[in-house]
């Protein structure tokens, strides 16, 4: 059965179910008409890839919220948030091309509010800690599972037990991202 | 209230619930270093969730590139499927239009295996035996069969009841028949094939155990038999032999079937000269398995009907005649004229080891 064929009510059940695939059937579904979007608006195929995979990762994680509605059909919903992040791209380099005629000794209160925190640091340090407590904080922090569900994917004795996991894992992160970086270089 | 206290990671986590919220956040105004506290891990959170996005979209891709990569594979086997039937139906039509027959265009179909298909009856050939490897076949009637001379090798019996019976003879007379292959003509289902062996004598002592005599051992068997026997009767492989012909098989290296090879008496030397057999091989539908067995001018004539042979040969093992058509098939050979009827192999165990050693 084609993604298309399934209702809007179908596909929230399905990714709060945590099936990653109809990702995969909603990108395939819409490929064509964003990339045709993107290059009509003299973009590349490239941007057209990263906008509609970032737009199936919004879905993902507003389809978590569970007061989140999926009213219009997914492809009006991709379509908008395609044309949304597409915008603020545009608009994003707009600026810095503008920026280039400010002087380098000026202050806009437009940048600063504009500093983007960089996560990178943290994902690094993540991905440099053993792999049961990426898991851990993934499961908990990105994907919501309770901690019964952790214990268990994770071979824990109970619910207790990977709280305790969770909670000497996150402080052993912080730890590693403070020692490698000093607090202003969070920021850019 | 410091960064130790527990309450910190549970308003983090939206694990307090409203009224203990509010009095954190109260709580929370008078500690600002907190406040930062806090801000970092939010921080730190956000960059877990940051993490899972791009393992998502990086989960995306893959998936549509594997997906897209088996696409492109099978579009390349439908394309090439696609050829191939066009190519295969455009022969066939061709071979059709030619030939007017669509038995005969469906040949481009099937692979034509020499062993299957029957030749045109009218145009001798070559034919080689279903079971053998080694003997052409040799088509006789009955007429010709008793007209035959077979002056160095034997001659069949004339008298043979046995010998099925044809009202025309196919055989050109001019034609020289012996031991070996002949052009040879198939009709219906009967097909006949003709050899002469010698048989090989095996001597069997009273200790039982089986010494081999033969006419010529090989060289190399001889020079190891000399040299290092305890060796040799240890060894198995069986290396330097000469490939087995119609008439004779040479000994193997392992002469002497007993791990005491010190107390084995030496080899007899064979006999100079041992009776010919002549062997029709028959194969009929509609026939029962048999074996027809006549003597009769210092011949031995075997006519086997309808019996799988492969690479038959003839043992006499104290004067006693074998018949061996395969690994499991020895037959014990009368010595007066009879017809074995569904004969039934041997099941004596030294008899069959004397003959497979």
């Amino acid at each position: 059965m084609q993604v298309n064929q399934y209702t809007s009510e179908e596909i929230l059940v399905r990714l709060r179910q945590g099936d990653r695939d109809v990702l995969v059937e909603l990108y395939k579904a819409n490929e064509t008409m964003i990339f045709k979007y993107i290059k009509e608006q003299n973009g590349r195929d490239e941007d057209a890839e990263d906008l509609l995979q970032e737009a199936l990762v919004v879905l993902w994680n507003n389809a978590k919220n569970p007061h989140f509605e999926l009213t219009a059909k997914p492809t009006t919903y991709i379509y908008a948030v395609v044309k949304n992040l597409w915008l603020k791209s545009v608009e994003k380099n707009k600026r810095l091309t503008s920026e280039d005629q400010i002087p380098a000794n000026a202050h806009s209160i437009q940048q600063e509010s504009d500093k983007l925190m960089d996560h990178s640091i943290v994902r690094k340090m993540l991905n440099q800690m053993g792999e049961t407590c990426r898991q851990v904080l993934l499961m908990f922090y990105y994907d919501g599972l309770d901690m019964q569900t952790i214990a268990k994917a994770n071979n824990f004795a109970n619910a207790d037990v990977a709280k305790a996991k969770k909670h000497q894992c996150l402080k052993e992160l912080e730890k590693q991202v403070k020692l490698k970086f000093q607090s202003t270089d969070f920021f850019r | 209230m410091n960064i130790e206290d527990p309450r910190i990671q549970q308003y983090i986590d939206n694990e307090l619930n409203d009224s203990e919220r509010l009095s954190f956040e109260k709580e929370l105004e008078s500690h600002p270093e907190i406040q930062e506290y806090i801000a970092f891990k939010k921080f730190i959170i956000e960059g877990i969730r940051s993490e899972g996005d791009e393992e998502l979209k990086e989960y995306i891709r893959s998936r549509v590139q594997d997906e897209s990569t088996e696409n492109q594979t099978n579009l390349w086997l439908y394309a090439v499927a696609s050829v191939t039937l066009v190519l295969v139906s455009y022969f066939f039509i061709v071979q059709y239009f030619k030939t007017g027959s669509l038995k005969e265009a469906s040949k481009v179909l099937v692979l034509n295996d020499p062993m299957t298909s029957k030749p045109d009856s009218k145009t001798p050939h070559k034919y080689s035996s279903p079971n053998s490897q080694t003997f052409d076949s040799i088509y006789y009637s009955a007429d010709t069969l008793m007209a035959l001379n077979d002056d160095a090798d034997g001659s069949i019996n004339p008298e043979s009841p046995t010998l099925e019976m044809s009202s025309e003879p196919e055989i050109q007379e001019n034609k020289a028949y012996n031991i070996t292959s002949e052009i040879a003509l198939e009709k219906e289902d009967l097909f006949i094939h003709k050899t002469t062996l010698v048989p090989i004598a095996i001597a069997m002592n009273d200790d039982s155990k089986m010494m081999r005599m033969d006419k010529a051992p090989s060289a190399e068997i001889e020079t190891a038999l000399s040299g290092n026997r305890v060796a040799l009767s240890k060894k198995k492989e069986t290396s330097k032999l000469k490939a087995p012909t119609a008439n004779s098989k040479v000994v193997s290296d392992s002469l002497l079937e007993s791990d005491d090879v010190e107390t084995a008496k030496p080899r007899l030397k064979a006999k100079k000269s041992l009776e010919k057999i002549s062997l029709v091989f028959v194969q009929h539908a509609n026939i029962q398995p048999s074996i027809d067995v006549r003597y009769a001018n210092d011949q031995i004539y075997l006519k086997i009907t309808n019996l799988d042979n492969d690479n038959p040969l003839v043992y006499s093992i104290n004067e006693k005649l074998y018949l061996e058509l395969g690994p499991k098939s020895i037959y014990y050979i009368p010595n007066n004229n009879i017809i074995l009827t569904n004969p039934k192999p041997i099941t004596d165990k030294s008899i069959i080891k004397a003959i497979q050693n």
